[in-house]
């Protein structure tokens, strides 16, 4: 029988009216490459932000963070949204007006990988006020250096997150 | 119970090659993925392209189409989409940044069949040769049937060569 090459790592579940959660140790030299999802959870509002943790789990805050997606609501035009030289990876996920909640998929490329800079791509819906957005993006950080895993954070008070994380093996 | 995405080939680059090429695409599958990390290449500011194979063979017949949205972090984002080319396309990438690289995940719809099109949706994450952020995100298809796809080959622009990367291919259980 074939043995399946997504392998899951880990799920990580956020408790109530926190602003950052850590997926810790989920990063190895076993995996190129990673698949996330991500269910935001339940806000007042605000947007989700994602950052990487370095080899002894701190933050990586650095202005190393170029990051850019394609905003897109149903029934009107798309926007450009771009940042480059951040402390972050901004709005991969949003919460808005109490709805349930973003939810997000990633793939992340090399990260524990110490001479390669870490990679992303990520694709997300949410709804705002009745309106549906989708939102496509890219992102990369510009550091060589090995990272063990990464953080979740908003700019309000979230609940329930739900982060799951498998290997592409 | 046994997982569903199921690797079916693996070319790891070391050192320089023209081409890189995955096969097993067969009746097996209905669905294969492609992932592709830290693909480099040796010569500055050449394209990522690829091919579908036919009994290992690429067709380089012009019945390529390709439409997406280039996403970058330095300045607006570029409409890319083109017709009967001879490829699939990607971005550039090169050598004026050491870390320039690409990073791919793509999705192969009908490439065993001999009636139907065979489409690739493509998402990247890309080091471009001037250190910019850059993917593309969007859908390709090649628009000749007949013979059954059983690969795809990647290679670079005007016959530079690949100097790194690990491409990897799945099939996804049905």
């Amino acid at each position: 029988m074939a043995v399946g090459n997504l392998e899951f790592i880990t799920n990580v579940q956020g408790g109530n009216n926190i602003t950052a959660l850590d997926i810790d140790n989920v990063f190895s030299d076993k995996y190129d490459v990673y698949f996330v999802t991500h269910l935001t959870g339940q806000s007042s509002v605000g947007y989700i932000s994602m950052s990487l943790l370095d080899s002894a789990g701190s933050e990586v805050t650095t202005t190393t963070y170029d990051k850019a997606h394609l905003s897109m609501p149903a029934g009107s035009g798309f926007s450009e949204y771009r940042v480059v030289n951040n402390n972050k990876w901004e709005r991969v996920n949003y919460t808005y007006q109490n709805a349930i909640g973003g939810t997000t998929s990633y793939y992340i490329f090399n990260p524990y990988d110490s001479s390669s800079y870490t990679f992303m791509t990520f694709q997300n819906g949410f709804e705002s006020v009745g309106t549906m957005y989708g939102l496509k993006g890219i992102g990369v950080e510009t550091t060589a250096a090995s990272r063990r895993g990464f953080r979740i954070s908003a700019t309000a008070n979230f609940s329930g997150a739900d982060i799951s994380v498998y290997g592409v093996k | 119970m046994a997982g569903s995405l199921i690797k079916i080939d693996e070319e790891i680059v070391a050192s320089a090659v023209a081409s890189v090429t995955l096969t097993g695409i067969d009746s097996t599958y209905d669905v294969y993925m492609v992932k592709v990390n830290n693909w480099k290449t040796d010569t500055n500011d050449r394209q990522c392209l690829a091919r579908v194979t036919e009994s290992g063979t690429p067709n380089t017949t012009a019945n390529y189409d390709y439409a997406g949205k280039g996403l970058r972090s330095d300045t607006t984002f570029t409409n890319r989409s083109g017709t009967n080319g001879t490829e699939f396309k990607f971005e550039y990438i090169g050598t004026a940044d050491s870390q320039a690289q690409s990073n791919l995940t793509l999705f192969l719809f009908n490439f065993n069949s001999t009636t139907e099109y065979a489409f690739i949706t493509n998402e990247m994450s890309n080091l471009d040769y001037l250190g910019n952020a850059f993917g593309t995100q969007g859908g390709q298809v090649f628009t000749s049937t007949g013979t059954a796809r059983d690969g795809i080959q990647f290679f670079m622009s005007s016959s530079a060569n690949t100097s790194a990367g690990t491409f990897t291919l799945y099939g996804l259980k049905k």
